[in-house]
């Protein structure tokens, strides 16, 4: 073992990949939190006098709020007044096509592997495979592919800044209605000042015909993401949508704080895939990324389903608990998670599923791993309103642990009003099997292979549910993020 | 409308105790007193009282759903007999040898136990308001001590009675008890609870030695109007045992938390529970079982039938030190709700920080099994019949953990009252 470790000791600093810095000139808006900031970003974004008001509203709001302290989460306080809230790469205003974007952005997005080019994706794989990306480089949506294609199917896929100016009825529809911009300090923030993020419209009875996928990255420094993504399934419709993030290695913490809103109507799917591998951090604990998150599916019609896949790698520390509304009779909500601790990293993330329909469904899985010093929670609530006759829930959370130094901790609320509703839920602690280790050693694999094979079999159930252009990155991911863990 | 319970208000009679207390005790007292003004009366703000209001049970007009039951004993015990909060001495039959009241041990500057009262399980005292307001005007009670490779015999009953109007002790009664068992001593313990104060909290500590073992079955049987917030606190050193057997008929407000550390190689805490909850009555089972040294196990499970329009709750958490490595904790919670009114609230907390531990957790809420049901049925059994055998199967496997056959009887009993006068809720669905 002590081998492996050297030969990792020697690769440790390359451990993160993504953490390279691009040199992009870039345009900020003045530091810190003001009506002002706000002005900018929305005179920026050419915004609608409406949106404006909405933003000014949750900023009067968010003053009146506190941090959330309950988590089991340990980090300094952040100094929101010492944050750049908007920066955008420099360059013309809207790119066309590609040719007109940055070369440099697009040489950013290659080594990503986030094949944004058109014509290599037409080269390389079929059509039916393809998969529509939205970039978001800092705050705002840099390229957004396949338009047409989607246009064709009555898809809309596009930056949200752009839907305010092109279909505002929509976005006013729906904006602000599953997580309202007074639901939390994070999300209040992000209705505040929130600068892009993705926007996806399905007709009723479309199937989109390609997997819908954007991916964040945060570049410039002192900056925080503020994202905000909005997907409507119209009735019968069916979507799925990869999110993918990274961040530069800085030795600083940065801020990401995303709203996501997700709307399924009378039969619609929504399949929400992220693999987040925000740099977390090096192996003392300093710099990576503060992920606070708002993520919240509404099943608003009858046999609607929105299910929920995280990988979570990265970030320091992750303040994140994907939900699902389920108020149509019959709909389904789904959440499937990974959340991988390493160094000093902290994860205190979950789900809530909230049954108010008849017949409502949800199942849990979630997997932690935690490694080194960090320290990984599940806290999830499922709850059992009055009126949800027959509603069936099922959860499941392991935790794995590795090492003595970290810890692994589970914090369900179960809370049920209706006798019909059944509720299960089952958890295990415990840490890498003895015995599957030595019967892997003793077939020559070495002990960093075999953790992550044992690893990747203890996150099987999740890693099944992602879409097989992420399945193979998460499995490579998980192995990666516990490199060094062994010992 | 009752007059508004503030802090002030219930700490105020804390300055008019009637006995002499030896410095050591006013100190204690004193802290207290401070703890209690610094953190206030608990209410569902505060995380582990999210689903007890105490504050708002406080400020609350009970129903007057009174119903006269006959209370448990236990033939040729030793009996402690609280009435009204106050140890009745004239209807005890004390352990003489063991026990001395805790007028007597406050009175007493020199007394063994000062420094053991409130400082078992410190770490959960620490931040605890009921434990603050408990010392700060504890004068009742008693305490236990069973020294070295002794056995308690025969059991001890503390019987706890409330005959005084519930607004008369809406200021709140205190009762504290102390249990030592020293390196191999036993005891067994039956504590009842019936009657209906105003508001009462009664706390338990308890200290077991090396190899010590104690039986500690508590019933608690109050009036539906009673408020009671209880407390057990355990420390335990290596391979000693506790058993635990708690069963509450939950009541206005109705709350017992067991809060246990375990110390020492090989200790062992093993708790079965079971709550019958109906009409408006609330009732909350909290533990938090902390693994504080190697090789130590718990397990825990609660079982409860709900119905009419009751809240209950139960919140078990295990925590596991750094070095409490091959620690093995279970806990299991099982709900049956049976009326479309009740409502369960379940929070199975693991907080792990050792890497080479099995715990598991596992919860479920449901109503009767629908095939159990129609197996019954269909041989012949009447449908009232047949959900009235399911509950009580229900309820028997939590009672066969009771060792004691004569224990098992009494905690049988309650169960078999209990179904008897709510037979109406149990087998209608309502």
């Amino acid at each position: 073992m002590t081998q492996a470790m050297d030969t990792l000791e020697e690769f440790a600093g390359q451990k993160y990949k993504y953490g390279f810095v691009s040199d992009i000139e870039s345009e900020f808006a003045p530091k810190g939190l003001s009506e002002e900031v706000i002005r900018f970003i929305s005179a920026k974004k050419n915004e609608p006098e409406w949106m404006l008001d909405w933003r000014l509203a949750a900023y009067q709001r968010w003053q009146t709020m506190h941090e959330p302290a309950w988590a089991k989460l340990n980090y300094p306080n952040v100094d929101f007044g010492d944050l750049y809230y908007y920066a955008a790469p420099k360059g013309k205003e809207g790119p066309k096509s590609l040719d007109e974007v940055d070369p440099e952005l697009l040489e950013t997005y290659k080594k990503l592997g986030i094949p944004l080019s058109e014509q290599e994706i037409l080269a390389g794989v079929e059509p039916k495979n393809r998969v529509a990306v939205d970039a978001v480089f800092d705050s705002v949506s840099v390229v957004t592919t396949f338009k047409e294609t989607l246009e064709e199917a009555g898809v809309i896929f596009c930056p949200i800044s752009e839907a305010i100016a092109r279909h505002p009825d929509l976005v006013r529809k729906y904006l602000g209605t599953v997580v309202p911009t007074s639901d939390n300090f994070y999300a209040t923030l992000n209705s505040a000042v929130f600068s892009d993020g993705s926007f996806v419209y399905i007709p009723e009875g479309v199937r989109c015909p390609m997997e819908l996928s954007t991916y964040f990255r945060i570049n410039a420094s002192n900056t925080g993401q503020f994202e905000r993504t909005l997907i409507i399934a119209e009735k019968n419709s069916y979507v799925s949508y990869l999110e993918g993030c990274t961040a530069p290695q800085r030795d600083e913490n940065q801020l990401h704080a995303a709203v996501v809103e997700l709307v399924a109507m009378e039969g619609a799917e929504i399949k929400y895939s992220t693999v987040q591998n925000w740099y977390p951090g090096d192996e003392n604990g300093k710099g990576g990324i503060y992920n606070f998150v708002t993520k919240r599916g509404d099943c608003r019609g009858d046999n609607s389903k929105i299910s929920w896949t995280q990988v979570e790698t990265g970030s320091a520390v992750t303040w994140k608990y994907p939900s699902c509304i389920l108020r149509g009779d019959n709909s389904q909500g789904e959440f499937y998670s990974i959340a991988i601790t390493n160094n000093y990293q902290q994860a205190d993330t979950g789900t809530k599923m909230i049954h108010l329909g008849k017949n409502t469904k949800s199942r849990i899985i979630s997997k932690g791993i935690s490694a080194g010093h960090s320290q990984n929670t599940y806290r999830g609530l499922v709850r059992m309103h009055s009126k949800a006759d027959g509603a069936r829930n099922f959860t499941q959370c392991d935790s794995l642990l590795m090492g003595d130094k970290c810890g692994a901790h589970t914090v369900p609320y179960i809370e049920s009003r209706n006798r019909s509703a059944m509720v299960e839920h089952e958890a295990t602690t415990s840490k890498i099997s003895e015995d599957q280790l030595f019967y892997c050693l003793s077939r020559g694999i070495d002990p960093e292979e075999a953790i992550a094979l044992i690893v990747n079999g203890f996150c099987k159930d999740v890693l099944q549910q992602l879409p097989m252009e992420f399945a193979v990155e998460a499995q490579k991911l998980v192995g990666i993020s516990l490199e060094g863990s062994v010992g | 409308m009752g007059e508004i319970i503030s802090i002030d208000h219930l700490l105020r009679a804390a300055t008019a105790l009637q006995t002499d207390t030896a410095p050591w005790a006013g100190t204690l007292r004193e802290q207290g007193r401070e703890k209690f003004a610094a953190l206030g009366i608990p209410n569902r703000w505060q995380e582990s009282w999210k689903y007890s209001d105490l504050s708002q049970a406080l400020a609350g007009v009970p129903a007057g759903t009174a119903v006269s039951r006959t209370l448990p004993c236990l033939d040729g015990a030793y009996v402690a007999f609280f009435e009204n909060g106050v140890l009745d001495i004239s209807r005890s039959a004390l352990p003489d040898d063991y026990l001395v009241p805790l007028t007597d041990v406050l009175a007493d500057s020199g007394s063994p136990f000062a420094g053991t009262i409130g400082r078992i399980n410190g770490t959960e005292q620490k931040n605890h308001p009921i434990l603050g307001l408990n010392t700060a005007r504890m004068e009742q009670g008693f305490v236990l001590r069973v020294p070295k490779g002794e056995t308690l015999s025969p059991p001890l009953h503390v019987r706890v009675n409330w005959t005084m109007d519930g607004a008369e002790s809406l200021d709140g009664r205190h009762i504290r008890l102390l249990v030592e068992l020293e390196e191999g001593a036993e005891a067994t313990i039956l504590e009842t609870h019936g009657g209906t104060p105003g508001f009462a909290t009664v706390v338990t500590e308890l200290r077991l030695a090396q190899s010590a073992k104690l039986t500690h079955i508590r019933i608690d049987q109050l009036g539906g109007d009673a408020r009671q917030s209880a407390v057990t606190l355990g420390e335990l050193a290596g391979t000693a045992q506790y058993k635990g057997f708690y069963l509450s008929e939950g009541a206005y407000f109705c709350r017992h938390e067991a809060l246990f550390e375990l110390n020492g190689e090989d200790a062992n805490v093993e708790i079965d529970g079971a709550f019958l909850v109906t009409g408006n009555s609330h009732c909350d089972n909290t533990t938090i079982i902390t693994h504080a040294a190697p090789h130590t196990t718990s397990r825990q499970a609660f079982r409860g039938v709900l119905s009419g329009a009751s809240k209950s709750a139960y919140q078990g958490c295990v925590k596991v030190r750094p070095d409490a490595q091959k620690t093995s904790a279970y806990q299991m919670s099982r709900a049956l709700l049976l009326s479309k009114d009740a409502r369960i609230a379940t929070k199975p907390e693991l907080e792990i920080f050792a890497d080479d531990v099995k715990c598991s957790h596992g919860a479920t809420a449901g109503e009767l099994d629908g095939e159990a049901l129609f197996f019954l049925r269909a041989r012949g059994i009447p449908e009232e019949e047949a959900r009235a055998m399911l509950v009580e199967a229900f309820l028997q496997e939590a009672l066969d953990t009771i060792e004691r056959p004569d224990l098992r009887e009494v905690a049988s009993g309650a169960v078999r009252d209990w179904l008897a006068v709510h037979a109406t809720e149990v087998i209608h669905a309502g």
